[in-house]
C-alpha cells in the first residue's frame, strides 16, 4: 500500500468574491521512502498540496490518504497529533524559534512526544552531531549561518523519526554550496532511515536530485517522472 | 518546556515587557498608596476619639443619644461615680471606666467671645481611659477645682495664652444662667481638632456645681480590653450590661458615635478606589496591546509550532503564561513601588498644613496625614496585579489560537 493517495483533489481560495482555483484535480500516489520533488512555477500550487498533504489545510474536494487514513476524518485535534506523530516540516525560513538554542529547537517534537530527558539528550545531540552542528548545539539561531540553521530544521523534523517530511523550497535560502549539502544530508538520512522526502522547489538543482519528479501547472500534474538519478529507496515502489 | 518559552518570549523585547511591568506596578502602587492613606486616616480618626472624645463603650442615659449634641441636663446618670465603680468592679472586660458631664459654653475672652462645649471630667480616673494629657502643649493638665484647659485652637481663637482669664457662660440644669471667671491652667493641642477647636475641660466637681446636677454625667466611658475595632464584641458586652442593670441606659460603642465620619470617609476612599481601579484598567489594557504586538509578529512562529504538533491549548497555555509572567513583574513592581511610597507616607507622612493652613475640620483628624502599612492589602494588590493580568490575557490569546498553521507559515 503505498504511503500516501492523492484522489481527484482539488482546493479553491476564496478572496472577497473572487475564487482562486489553486489546485484542480490531483492525483498521485507516493510510496514509502520516496526522495520525491515538486516542481512548478510560482502559483502552480505547489505550497498548497503540501500544506493539504501535512494536514495543515483541508481540500475544497477529494481525498488524501496517509497510510490508508483518509485526512478528512479526521478532526483537528487528530490532525494535530498526526503531524506530532508522522510528519516533519522543513520550511524555507527555516523557521527556527529563535529564543531557543539548536539543542532546544529540536528537542520540542520529542518533548511533545513525552520522552524522558535523559534520552532526549541522548538522541538529540547525536543527530546534531550527524548533522554536522556539534560546535553549535548549544546556540541561538541567529548565531547560526543560513545553512546551519536549516541543518537544525532538518534536525528538528528527523529527530521523532517521521514516516514522511514535508519540505517547502528547503533550499530556496541557501548558497548553492549550502544547497547541495543540504540536500545530500536529506538524502543520506533517507536511505538510512527510509523516511519519504517530498519537496517543494523552484530550483533545478533540487530536481536533479529527486529520484522522482512532479511538475505542477495551474494547479495540475503536467508531468510524473523517474529522474536518472540513484534507484530510490523504496521497498514497494510505484 | 512551555515555561521555559513563555519566559524567553516575554524577554525577548526587554524594554516593552518592563514598560508594560511597570506600568500595572504603577497602576498597583496608586491602590496601595490609596490604601495605606484610607486606612492610615482611619486609624488615626479612632485613636483620635479613643484618646480624646469617646472610649470604646459609651453609657448614655437612655434617650439622650439622638440629642446628645444639645447637651441636654435634664436627662443625666445620677450618682454616675458609683455606677462606674460597679461597672469596673463587676466586669472584667472593663479595664477602667469615667463618668463625663458635657455642657455647652460661651467663651468669652477680652477681645472675642466663641461658642464650644465644655467637658467636666475627674482627671484621675479620665486619665485610665483616654490621653489628653501627653497633649498640653503649655501649662499642666487639671489637677484641682477651679483649674481649666482649653483647645489650642479656641485659645489662639479668643487671643488668650496660659495664664490669661477667661468668662465661661452656662445655663444650669434649672435654667440659671451662670458665669465664671477661670485662669487658664493649660492648654491642650491634640491631635482632635474638634477637641482642640471647641473644647474646654474643667474638673466633674466644678461642672456639677456650676450645672446645678450634684454627682450626675452626661456619659460613662469605659476602656474595654480588646481591639478597639472588634466592635462586634463591645456591641455583645454593652448589651450584657444593659440587661444586667436595667433598661435606663444605652451603649453605644465609639464606632457608633462617629458613624457619619466613617460614612464620609468611606465614600471617599470608594473614589480613591476607582481612581486606583481605572489606572489598573489602563494598565491592563497595555498588556493586551503587548501581547496583541507579541502574537503578530510571531505569527509564522505559531505557525511552525502548530505544524509540529503544538495543540491550540499549548499556545493558549504558553500565551497566558507569557502574559502571567508580564503580571507576576507587574504586581512586584506594584509592591516595591507602593511600599517605597507608603515607607514615605508612613514615616515622614503629608503635611496638608503647609498647603491649605491650620483648617478647621469637622473631623477628629489633623492634617498631617500619615499613611499605615497594611501588608495583607500589598499581598492582596500583588495577586490582583498577577492573577487579572493573567486572566486577561485570554482575550489576545484567542487570537493566537484562532491562527491556522497554513495561514501562519504563509506570513512568513
Amino acid at each position: 500500500m503505498p504511503l500516501l493517495t492523492i484522489q481527484d483533489l482539488t482546493k479553491d481560495y476564496k478572496t472577497g468574491k473572487v475564487i482562486t482555483k489553486a489546485l484542480r484535480g490531483i492525483n498521485l500516489e507516493i510510496a514509502e521512502g520516496e526522495f520525491l520533488s515538486i516542481a512548478g512555477p510560482s502559483g502552480s500550487g505547489k505550497t498548497t498540496l503540501l500544506n493539504i498533504i501535512g494536514c495543515l489545510d483541508t481540500p475544497t474536494s477529494g481525498t488524501v490518504s496517509l497510510n490508508g487514513t483518509d485526512l478528512a476524518d479526521l478532526s483537528n485535534k487528530a490532525r494535530a497529533e498526526l503531524r506530532k506523530n508522522s510528519i516533519g516540516f522543513v520550511f524555507q525560513s527555516f523557521n527556527l524559534i529563535p529564543v531557543l538554542t539548536a539543542f532546544e529547537n529540536v528537542e520540542i517534537p520529542l518533548i511533545l512526544l513525552k520522552w524522558s530527558k535523559r534520552k532526549r539528550k541522548e538522541t538529540v545531540e547525536q543527530l546534531l552531531i550527524d548533522v554536522g552542528l556539534k560546535e553549535y548545539i548549544h546556540r541561538r539561531p541567529l548565531a547560526m549561518s543560513g545553512g546551519q540553521q536549516q541543518r537544525v530544521a532538518i534536525a528538528r523534523a528527523l529527530i521523532k523519526e517521521p514516516r514522511l517530511v514535508l519540505a517547502d523550497e528547503p533550499t530556496a535560502n541557501l548558497d548553492s554550496t549550502t544547497g547541495m549539502e543540504t540536500l545530500e544530508l536529506m538524502k543520506e538520512l533517507n536511505k538510512k532511515k527510509n523516511t519519504t522526502f517530498v519537496f517543494s522547489t523552484h530550483d533545478k538543482m533540487v530536481m536533479d536530485f529527486a529520484h522522482r519528479l512532479i511538475l505542477l501547472k495551474d494547479g495540475k500534474v503536467s508531468s510524473d517522472t523517474r529522474t536518472r538519478n540513484t534507484t530510490r529507496n523504496t521497498k514497494s515502489g510505484k | 518546556m512551555l515555561f521555559k518559552l513563555a519566559i524567553r518570549n516575554v524577554f525577548r523585547h526587554t524594554r516593552r515587557t518592563l514598560i508594560t511591568a511597570v506600568a500595572i506596578g504603577v497602576g498597583l502602587m496608586f491602590m496601595i498608596m490609596i490604601d495605606s492613606l484610607f486606612v492610615g486616616v482611619e486609624n488615626q480618626v479612632m485613636r483620635n476619639i479613643l484618646e480624646t472624645d469617646n472610649s470604646e463603650l459609651v453609657v448614655y442615659p437612655a434617650g439622650v443619644f439622638e440629642n446628645r449634641f444639645l447637651f441636654p441636663l435634664d436627662t443625666l446618670i445620677e450618682d454616675a461615680s458609683a455606677l462606674s465603680t460597679k461597672l469596673e468592679a463587676d466586669y472584667t472586660d472593663v479595664i477602667s471606666a469615667t463618668p463625663r458631664l458635657r455642657f455647652a459654653v460661651f467663651a468669652i475672652g477680652p477681645e472675642a467671645e466663641l461658642f464650644g462645649f465644655g467637658m467636666g471630667i475627674d482627671p484621675e480616673k479620665d486619665a485610665e481611659v483616654f490621653e489628653l494629657e501627653k497633649n498640653i502643649s503649655e501649662g499642666r493638665f487639671l489637677e484641682a477645682d477651679g483649674d481649666l484647659v482649653m483647645g489650642s485652637w479656641l485659645a489662639k481663637e479668643l487671643n488668650l495664652t496660659l495664664g490669661d482669664y477667661v468668662l465661661i457662660q452656662t445655663r444650669s440644669s434649672r435654667g440659671v444662667m451662670d458665669v465664671r471667671e477661670y485662669e487658664i491652667t493649660g492648654i491642650l493641642n491634640t491631635s482632635n481638632p474638634v477637641i482642640n477647636a471647641n473644647a474646654v475641660f474643667i474638673t466633674l466637681a466644678d461642672a456639677q456645681v456650676i450645672l446645678e446636677t450634684p454627682a450626675a454625667a452626661s456619659e460613662i466611658n469605659l476602656h474595654i480590653k480588646g481591639k478597639p475595632k472588634d466592635t462586634e464584641n463591645l456591641n455583645i458586652l454593652g448589651d450584657q450590661i444593659s440587661k444586667d442593670i436595667g433598661g435606663s441606659y444605652e451603649f453605644y460603642t465609639w464606632y457608633d458615635l462617629n458613624a457619619g465620619i466613617f460614612e464620609i470617609s468611606g465614600q471617599k476612599a470608594s473614589v480613591g478606589y476607582l481612581i486606583a481601579l481605572i489606572v489598573i484598567v489602563i494598565a491592563l489594557v497595555g498588556i493586551v496591546n503587548t501581547m496583541l504586538l507579541s502574537i503578530y509578529e510571531r505569527i509564522p512562529e505559531l505557525g511552525t509550532m502548530r505544524a509540529m504538533g503544538f495543540s491550540k491549548g499549548n499556545i493558549r497555555w504558553m500565551m497566558l503564561m507569557e502574559g502571567s509572567v508580564i503580571g507576576f513583574l507587574g504586581g512586584l513592581f506594584g509592591v516595591i513601588l507602593g511600599l517605597g511610597v507608603v515607607i514615605l507616607m508612613t514615616e515622614v507622612g503629608m503635611d496638608m498644613t503647609k498647603l491649605i493652613g491650620d483648617f478647621e475640620m469637622p473631623f477628629p483628624l489633623d492634617l498631617h496625614y500619615r499613611g499605615e502599612y497594611n501588608f495583607g492589602y500589598m499581598a492582596f494588590t500583588f495577586f490582583l496585579g498577577w492573577i487579572v493580568s493573567t486572566v486577561i490575557t485570554l482575550i489576545p490569546t484567542r487570537k493566537a489560537t484562532k491562527i491556522e498553521p497554513s495561514e501562519a507559515l504563509r506570513s512568513v
